[in-house]
């Protein structure tokens, strides 16, 4: 994976190298890459002068942040109690034998990526399925296969990495 | 002083002081796994709950600073009951066929049981047993059966680093090892990563420790309570049954070392109370059960080198020197023994033979006068690896300082290790001096140094209103005062350094094996590049030289002697012998003695006339035919003579100090790639080495590691050659 | 500085709902599309178009208000726009088929305060809640914002401000219900300058959506409160740390924080009364443990969030070993009201030892999911029936889960409770951040107590066993339970697993864990007996105990589940009775939703069909 070091070093002067701000620094190189890339915590870790271990340990802890790359289209269940007790369950299961891959997995050519979260905080939409940040409230069983299918066969929108003003 | 009760018994309590801290010196046992007395509270393993009046949830007594009027119970039958659950819920991550076995007690003695449980599931075979705190604990809380499911995380054991593996199935999460890397070490090479039951401790990425920054000190092996982390060379030896405090001999620092014994045998080395390095927690017992070791006196006879009685070689050395008398030269090691330095020198003095100085020297030592450090300072280490040579110094310096030293290391080749410091200036080799001047005192920019005038400013800030010590291994660089405000230390690695000046010398090793009035060589513990034949060459050491010898005399390591050290701050430090010598080997003062009764001498003090007197090095201008600069440091990991990486693999890997380290570019433009053989030639000589890449090295040099062949060449310019194998 | 358009200038105003609800429901569009539709009808210089904070009313979403008449308008779609501003914005006429209908045989509600939902909450923390623009300090002024700011600084000592909140008998609204101006005295006598505060919005409880909707709805109430808070403590240096997964609610306050120093109630010299204070926000990674105040100190310190030991309590050593005031979100909203209406007003409402109002999340089984605030006090048959509108589909209701993961489930012989701190705690459950799921008969306790254990088993910072192995082998038991595997003793087993993980865990995440196995124990005993003992699923929930059957006389043969079924499960022609393969069902469950109404044959039972 090659790293762009012109953004890294933005992004993190954008914090005017303040060792506290190592989650929100990782987080905007998430959402740079989508993922964390090895190098990229490599280069965090020596700008913000933080032992490589620590920098790993926090990317490992926090649920935000992926060490392997993400696919095309990121498919997130809510797992929230209102979900729950609305069928999230089934809606994950079916979502997931359609799949293939367990959550928090990419499938293998690389086009999914399934992800449950604890609560999205949208509870009367219950049970929620994110795709591409595109919410879908009262998912059923039925519906939650017609969204892969949807998604499927769309192709990704172009990743264009964001420059932003300086 | 506050007063405290704990189960009823009133006890002092000191400001600050834990409630466990307060029990544990009153004599009260609460149970504990992730307490140490040298680390900060950690309050995870929750089995030191005690209960406070006036609380209804039980509080960690390791996190529970004792407060006036304080009244505790440490051992109610909740309490009681929710430490042995707590303790199962331990075991339910860790293998624990050891710990419950009801035919444990026989097994040492008849191996009854044929169904021993799978290796790695614990049993006999984990190399914790009979040392592990969890086995303590389950037997003072009686556990008896297990209650919960027990999962293994089935991960697979870790081998890949020199001196010891990892296991972290068998890991309890205590944090012990973390802490200790972290607040002991400052290495941060330990961490836990991911969380929830997935929780493990680890290197980033799941590196080997070699790529982690670990300097392989073992203080997280030794304070691991369980069998996770182990020492490789002693994992089967079980607890000591004895263990014998004495000094180590590696370097200078001359650290205390506890030598634990089992039948007979050194099984490792472990910290005295304080720290130690890498090479006194790993190095000292392979040496001296070294498979290639020699035990046993040998002789070149006409039919080869044979092995014979000590008699007899020492007959022959006796009738040897009374042969050469005066034309005999003395080199020896100076990690001997005081003793055995002195009776060296006294059997040499009363032959009229001739001393070699031991150890090369710019600069007359003087001691590290630990005590002159004092106030706000501001330490400058200038063309010295602090990390790798003089770790528990720099442990000592930063716990002496607390916060308020800064460290500024001048070093062209700074390692990643060398980050501890506040600022790393890399100057072009042979200008340090010019930047501790600027930085102590008026200097002018040196613009030669190729440093920015912002990175001097922010080290010269660094500096401002501190009082200077400047730190340097002379036979790296020599830096000389440039200010009233500032004071020099020379750092000698090796042992005795200060005793053996005191004394003097005739020549120096060079002078000496270049010398035509020698033929005879005595050495002791030394392994020079011989470059002509002696009359006699008589050897007293633990492994055999590379060249031709007449006598082999089987020297004792330190921890087969007893005798004194003195090290870096002048301090006599006491060596005691663990053992009796392995095999035939003895003591070297006893060699030296029995050589003198065998040829009826009397051994007087003596010392020689030379002192050593400063020298600065000129360093030689690059040209085209020889573009390459040559370095050449200091090797700080050497027993008499060899250096640790030829006798011990794990430092080999540790280390590469048997490599010529270049940077990617110089190994491009000499076609080189890592490990692969390059010979380099200066004017004078060469000599052949494999290369080793790294990333830290400025252009155009070559770093080796202090050998007989480089020190000819050292700051003289080189090319290198790759060599066809 | 752009001009903000005065809110006389209208004749007419739109109040368009932009809480997360909303929003996850194209509210965002709806309003783009009004302002299309208003400018074409050259509506624009009488008719304002405002995105609001979070109504409440999320199950209603997109939601709509006219403003002055207070109609409500509900459920919008695209395409009902142009309808609604042709009839009601041009020509006055109310659309009738917009509005709230509570069921289809009753008449339309077009008012707002009408509506059942709305009509017995008692707004104090919300009084905002989709009146104003959240992204205008403005309209905050307008409502009196800052007014008691304005008190607090140049009327009121810090000591006066702490005694005023403590009579008020404010207490923490982020579960455990420490009073506030304890909290508060305690921190400002902690000796030392450097002191920080800072604002819990790690709303990690599942179901729980308040503080969002405060931080969406009415950010600068927060920023006052902390001020005031600041003050009283004299402390220069707020946090606000806000979960990931709110970043419409970082947006919003990041606004309203550059808008507040802007107007010079934030930053250097506060009002002209030479108080400095500021406040920085701090965005989470998603952890529920860093909810936890030494984990969040740890968090925002840039480190992993692992709990440590207390005491010492961060008001002795917080961030950066200094001493630091943790309060939620919620909690902060409270202090504007409270100072500028007083103390005495205050505490005038709720219980004798809640007072106040408290928001709660109205989610799961229920007909009007949404936030609701309501005095403390009020009983959970007001809330769910009264306010919530009943269960659904005319189902049974079983049970009320508060407090998230640290809370427990209520029954119905308890529907009666007044809610307050002590009540629920004596319940077995807790007050928590105000989460309340409510279940009905189709929910399986022993899968909802597997659920929450899974959820806090996950979510455990891994630090210490009680917590990081209790809780995995509570889950390992229930889920053994739930697949059929139960055994005799395993409800006693789960009791001492909790007893230990209660008493003996390092912070709250794990001391509270237990409680939703040890209140479904205690009140829902047969539901765990009846799986173990006779492997059967009261709820038909449990997939390993439970089979997909079809009912013979009921089944019209249209083939309409055959044709759905993923794993050819079901065989069965044309106009004959079908049948699932037990072997071959992975009880997904299409079968029953695809099944006709008119025969509706697929049914659910328990025990397994073997």
């Amino acid at each position: 994976m090659k790293i762009n070091a012109k953004d890294l070093s933005r992004i993190v002067s954008k914090y005017h190298d303040e060792k506290s701000s190592l989650i929100a620094v990782l987080q905007d190189v998430q959402e740079e890459y989508h993922w964390l890339p090895p190098e990229a915590l490599r280069f965090v870790s020596e700008k913000l002068c933080i032992p490589l271990i620590d920098v790993y340990s926090v990317a490992t802890f926090y649920r935000a942040f992926s060490l392997t790359p993400r696919g095309e289209h990121v498919v997130t269940v809510c797992l929230g109690t209102a979900c729950h007790v609305r069928g999230a369950p089934l809606v994950l299961d079916r979502i997931r034998n359609r799949l293939r891959v367990e959550p928090g997995c990419t499938t293998g050519d690389g086009k999914f990526t399934l992800e449950s979260v604890n609560c999205l905080g949208a509870c009367a939409l219950a049970p929620i399925v994110v795709v591409d940040g595109k919410y879908h409230g009262q998912t059923t069983v039925k519906k939650a296969a017609q969204i892969i299918e949807e998604y499927h066969t769309k192709r990704p929108k172009k990743r264009v990495t964001r420059r932003r003003k300086k | 002083m506050m007063r405290i009760t704990i189960n009823g018994k009133k006890c002092t309590a000191r400001y600050g002081e834990t409630v466990l801290q307060v029990a544990q010196r009153s004599g009260i046992r609460i149970p504990t796994l992730c307490h140490h007395k040298d680390l900060s509270p950690y309050g995870g393993c929750r089995l030191c709950i005690v209960d406070m009046k006036g609380k209804q949830t039980p509080l960690t007594a390791c996190t529970l600073t004792a407060e006036d009027g304080m009244v505790i119970k440490t051992d109610t039958p909740r309490l009681r009951k929710l430490r042995r659950s707590t303790l199962q819920l331990i075991l339910s991550e860790h293998p624990s066929a050891c710990l419950i076995c009801e035919r444990e007690k026989d097994c040492d003695n008849f191996q009854e049981c044929i169904k021993k449980s799978a290796v790695t599931f614990g049993c006999k075979s984990c190399p914790q047993n009979n040392k592990c705190e969890l086995q303590d604990l389950v037997r003072d809380m009686d556990i008896k059966d297990l209650h919960f499911e027990f999962r293994y995380r089935n991960l697979e054991t870790q081998r890949d680093d020199p001196f010891f593996d990892r296991d972290y199935n068998l890991c309890v999460l205590c944090g012990r090892c973390i802490r200790a890397c972290h607040e002991i070490r400052h290495a941060h090479t330990l961490e836990f990563h991911h969380r929830g039951p997935k929780t493990l401790v680890g290197t980033a990425f799941d590196l080997p420790h070699l790529e982690s920054g670990c300097q392989f000190c073992g203080a997280c092996v030794d304070i691991c309570p369980t069998g996770a982390l182990r020492d490789r060379f002693s994992r089967y030896d079980g607890p000591p049954e004895r263990t014998v405090k004495t000094t180590c001999m590696l370097c200078s620092i001359g650290c205390a070392v506890d030598l634990n014994v089992s039948n007979g045998k050194i099984t490792c080395s472990t910290p005295h109370k304080d720290q130690i390095c890498a090479r006194g927690r790993f190095a000292i017992a392979p040496i001296v059960n070294h498979p290639r070791r020699i035990t046993k006196p040998l002789m070149k006879k006409r039919d080869g080198v044979i092995e014979v009685e000590w008699d007899e070689a020492l007959e022959c050395v006796s009738q040897k020197l009374r042969e050469h008398r005066n034309r005999t030269g003395f080199l020896f090691s100076p990690q001997l023994t005081v003793e055995a330095a002195e009776n060296i020198y006294a059997l040499g003095g009363s032959l009229s033979a001739k001393l070699a100085m031991p150890f090369l020297s710019n600069v007359p030592p003087r001691p590290l006068a630990l005590s002159e450090i004092k106030g706000k300072a501001a330490m400058i280490i200038v063309n010295t690896d602090m990390v790798g040579d003089y770790s528990v110094l720099l442990l000592t310096l930063r716990r002496k300082m607390k916060d308020r030293a800064t460290f500024i290391v001048i070093d062209a080749f700074a390692r990643p290790s060398d980050r501890f410091a506040d600022t790393v200036l890399k100057p072009n080799p042979g200008t340090e001096q010019k930047i501790v001047d600027v930085l102590c005192g008026p200097g002018r920019f040196p613009k030669e140094s190729g440093i920015s005038a912002a990175e001097i400013e922010l080290a010269q800030r660094l500096v401002k209103g501190k009082k200077v010590y400047v730190l340097y291994d002379p036979s790296n660089s020599v830096i000389e005062k440039s200010s009233k405000s500032c004071k020099t230390f020379p750092l000698f690695s090796q042992p005795n350094a200060l005793r053996i000046s005191r004394m003097g010398f005739h020549c120096t090793h060079e002078e000496m094996l270049t010398s035509k009035n020698i033929d005879c060589l005595y050495l002791v513990g030394v392994a020079p590049k011989l470059e002509r034949k002696y009359g006699t060459v008589i050897v007293q050491d633990c492994f055999l030289p590379d060249f031709d010898f007449d006598v082999f005399l089987p020297a004792a390591t330190f921890a087969e002697t007893d005798g004194q050290m003195v090290d870096i701050e002048d301090r006599t430090k006491r060596v005691r012998r663990a053992i009796e010598p392995i095999g035939r080997a003895m003591p070297d003062d006893m060699i030296v003695e029995a050589i003198a009764r065998a040829m009826d001498l009397r051994l007087t003090k003596k010392s020689g006339k030379r002192k050593i007197v400063t020298k600065r090095a000129t360093l030689r201008k690059t040209n085209r035919a020889y573009p390459l600069r040559l370095i050449v440091r200091e090797n700080a990991y050497t027993y008499r003579g060899k250096t640790l990486s030829a006798i011990l693999r794990g430092f080999d890997r540790l280390r590469h100090d048997r490599s010529a380290w270049i940077n990617e570019n110089t190994a491009k433009k000499f076609g080189l790639r890592d490990g692969a053989r390059a010979t380099i030639i200066g004017r004078r000589t060469s000599f052949i080495m494999p290369v080793k890449i790294s990333s830290y090295l400025p252009q155009s040099t070559v770093l080796v590691f202090d050998h007989p062949s480089a020190r000819r060449l050292k700051n003289e310019p080189v090319r290198l050659e790759c060599t066809k194998s | 500085m752009k001009r903000r358009r005065k809110t006389e200038e209208f004749r007419l105003h739109l109040l368009v709902c932009a809480g997360t609800g909303c929003v996850a429901n194209h509210a965002f569009d709806i309003k783009e599309e009004l302002q299309k539709e208003i400018a074409r009808k050259k509506l624009s210089d009488e008719i304002g178009v405002v995105t609001t904070g979070c109504q409440g009313f999320c199950e209603r979403g997109p939601i709509v208000i006219v403003q002055p008449d207070g109609i409500f308008y509900q459920r919008m779609k695209k395409k009902d726009i142009p309808h609604l501003v042709e009839e009601h914005l041009l020509k006055g006429r109310p659309v009738k088929e917009l509005m709230y209908i509570p069921s289809p045989r009753e008449a339309p509600v077009p008012k707002m305060m009408d509506i059942e939902f709305f009509k017995h909450q008692r707004l104090i923390i919300l009084r905002n809640r989709g009146r104003l623009d959240p992204e205008n300090i403005d309209e905050y002024i307008g409502f009196n914002g800052y007014q008691a700011l304005e008190i607090a600084l140049t009327r009121m000592t810090p000591e006066r401000i702490i005694k005023e909140v403590k009579a008020s008998g404010l207490r923490g609204r982020g579960g455990a219900g420490f009073p506030t101006g304890m909290k508060w005295d305690l921190c400002r006598r902690e000796p030392g300058r450097i002191k920080y505060i800072i604002c819990n919005g790690d709303e990690g409880d599942p179901g729980a959506f308040m503080d969002r909707s405060v931080l969406e709805a009415d950010p600068h109430s927060v920023i006052e409160g902390m001020t005031i808070g600041a003050r009283a403590i004299s402390v220069h240096k707020g946090f606000v740390y806000v979960r990931s997964e709110y970043p419409l609610a970082v947006k919003r306050l990041k606004i309203a924080l550059s808008q507040a120093e802007e107007y010079g109630l934030l930053g250097k010299d506060i009002l002209g009364t030479n108080f400095d204070f500021d406040i920085e926000v701090v965005q989470g990674a998603g952890a529920f443990v860093c909810g936890e105040e030494t984990a969040l100190i740890a968090s925002i310190e840039g480190k992993v969030g692992r709990p440590r030991q207390r005491p010492p309590y961060p008001s002795e050593k917080g961030l950066w070993g200094k001493p630091t005031n943790i309060n939620n979100v919620e909690t902060w909203a409270n202090v504007p009201m409270i100072i500028s209406r007083g103390a005495k007003w205050f505490s005038s409402i709720g219980t004798k030892t809640s007072k106040g109002t408290k928001i709660f999340s109205l989610v799961g089984k229920i007909n009007n999911t949404g936030l609701v605030e309501v005095p403390m006090g009020i009983t959970m048959r007001e809330i769910i029936y009264d306010i919530g509108g009943g269960i659904p589909q005319g189902k049974e209701f079983k049970a009320v889960q508060t407090g998230g993961p640290s809370g427990g489930c209520i029954p119905k012989n308890m529907l009666d409770l007044p809610i307050d701190y002590e009540s629920l705690t004596q319940a077995g459950s807790m007050m928590g951040s105000g989460g309340m799921i409510v279940m009905d008969e189709d929910t399986c306790m022993v899968d909802v107590a597997r659920y929450f254990l899974n959820f806090t088993q996950e979510e455990s910072c891994g630090k210490c066993p009680p917590c990081r192995m209790g809780t995995k082998h509570m889950v390992y038991t229930l889920d053994r339970k739930t697949k059929g595997k139960g055994r005799e003793g395993d409800i006693q087993f789960l009791e001492s697993i909790a007893e230990n993980v209660k008493l003996s865990s390092l912070c709250g995440l794990g001391q509270t864990a237990p409680h939703p196995v040890l209140t479904t124990l205690r009140y829902f005993r047969d539901e765990y007996e009846a799986h173990i003992k006779e492997k059967r699923c009261p709820a038909l929930v449990c997939k390993d105990l439970i089979s997909y059957v079809i009912d013979d006389k009921l089944c019209g043969g249209c083939t309409v589940c055959a044709k759905n079924c993923p794993s050819d499960a079901i065989s069965g022609e044309p106009k004959k009775i079908h049948t699932i393969d037990q072997q071959k069902c992975t009880k997904c469950g299409i079968c029953i939703t695809v099944c006709p109404p008119k025969f509706n044959a697929v049914k659910k039972v328990s025990p397994a069909v073997k």
